[in-house]
């Protein structure tokens, strides 16, 4: 009888294992979810273990250990931002070159690429220097600019450098044309940093009424030094000039000449 | 066995099970992992009915499947077939050697994953089975081999804290008995 009872036990399992075998998919999948899931209690007291046991690890650490950890890692974090810093001028430098390129690439004249490697301290808001010098064919008066605008004129070349006299400065005069009007006008010398707000006045040759805010002012090309149609600024706003024989217009200047990393100076 | 120590049996099947993926290490080490199931089913088939042994074998064959890849129900046919052979030899195995608890060990160790192996290959071309899968096997039947004596002495002393006392034996002898009357 106990014989033929374990075998009717081994026999009805064994029924059971063929049964299993030839579960449906999707049968056979809630069945393994629901034995799988007795083991979710022992898998989440061993993870508990697990950081029980790194927690413990980090009791034993001595004070001095940790001390040298931090010290490595505020070097590490130090050389990072340096790195990052880097990274992020190198970024920026690329898309202006990008946009310099792209835009030399579209522009009427030929254009040489130069960067801006210093600034006279006492009178910044008058000249710049670029690296650009005899060496690269620069010459006295050749035009720089910037896809905005007009930068200024070369006033000195040195072998692998020139200096740029800025918009404003007494030896950057530049003959205008207010592109709506068509009436011409002079860019005024700048006096002191005003210029550094972003704006220069134009004196027109005569009265003008018909210039409003909003016209554009470019280069006229008649004084043989920039070529026509360079853009110069934008009206902000218009006076009477001394005795009402002119009109002063006070401009927007277009390229960012407190800003100026870049420049493209016009070929010959 | 008592019925306390034999439902631990269950319990000790589920810690085994999960014991298997404790050791990731070991386990690429030897090429899979080791699983005391075999020896502990040959243990329920030596000194418990074959109803607990059989439905330990089901409940540790679908547990141990269940976190595998195997289709559900593999690992549970070659359980059955260590529980059984060795449930019906029971009477000729000396059971309280040590050296038999080794072999019976070692045996189930062996014939549990080879049966499953043989199982899960049966029909397959090319077969998945290769000699890279030697180690584990052979490590396998050594840790049951290793374990069956353990699980011998563990239920041993489950059952004289857990199962029921037995009976002290009783002082009357048969042969002191005084027989009154005329004889």
């Amino acid at each position: 009888v106990t014989r033929h009872a374990s075998n009717w036990a081994f026999g009805v399992v064994a029924a059971l294992v063929v049964a299993l075998l030839n579960l449906p998919p999707s049968a056979a999948g809630r069945l393994r979810l629901a034995a799988a899931s007795l083991f979710v209690p022992l898998f989440g007291l061993a993870g508990a273990a697990a950081a029980a046991a790194d927690q413990a690890s980090y009791e034993l650490l001595t004070r001095r250990t940790l001390i040298t950890e931090l010290e490595r890692t505020k070097h590490e974090r130090d050389a990072l931002a340096l790195q990052a810093a880097k990274g992020r001028a190198a970024l920026d430098e690329n898309n202006r070159l990008r946009a310099l390129i792209g835009w030399q690439s579209t522009a009427p004249w030929k254009t040489r690429p130069a960067k801006v490697v210093g600034r006279n301290p006492a009178m910044w808001w008058r000249g710049v220097t670029i690296d650009f010098g005899a060496r690269e064919g620069a010459r006295i008066n050749q035009a720089v600019l910037t896809p905005a605008g007009l930068v200024g004129r070369i006033r000195s070349v040195e072998t692998t450098s020139s200096e740029v006299a800025l918009l404003g400065d007494p030896e950057c005069g530049v003959s205008a044309v207010v592109r709506e009007t068509r009436d011409l006008g002079l860019i005024q010398e700048v006096r002191s940093s005003a210029v550094g707000d972003g704006f220069l006045t134009v004196r027109t040759l005569q009265i003008c009424p018909g210039i409003l805010p909003g016209h554009a002012v470019e280069t006229s090309g008649f004084g043989g030094v920039f070529p026509a149609g360079i853009s110069i600024g934008t009206v902000v706003d218009t006076r009477p000039g001394e005795g009402g024989l002119y009109t002063e217009a006070r401009l927007r200047v277009a390229a960012d000449l407190n800003r100026l990393e870049e420049v493209l100076v016009i070929a010959p | 066995m008592s019925w306390l120590p034999q439902s631990l049996l269950f319990v000790a099947a589920w810690l085994c099970i999960f014991a298997e993926t404790l050791f990731p290490a070991w386990s690429r080490w030897i090429g899979g992992g080791v699983n005391l199931l075999p020896s502990l089913v040959a243990f329920a088939a030596l000194h418990c009915p074959a109803g607990v042994a059989a439905g330990l074998a089901l409940f540790g064959g679908i547990a141990s499947d269940s976190l595998t890849s195997d289709k559900l129900g593999v690992s549970v046919g070659p359980l059955v077939l260590v529980g059984w052979i060795i449930h019906h030899r029971r009477r000729l195995i000396l059971k309280e050697q040590f050296a038999a608890q080794l072999w019976v060990g070692l045996g189930a160790g062996l014939l549990a994953p080879a049966a499953t192996l043989a199982l899960i290959t049966l029909g397959q071309r090319p077969a998945i089975a290769g000699w890279g899968d030697a180690l584990p096997w052979l490590a396998g039947g050594l840790a049951n081999a290793a374990a069956s004596p353990g699980w011998r002495r563990l239920f041993d002393w489950l059952e004289r804290i857990l199962g029921e006392p037995k009976a002290a034996s009783t002082s009357f002898r048969n042969d002191r008995e005084i027989k009154r009357g005329r004889t």
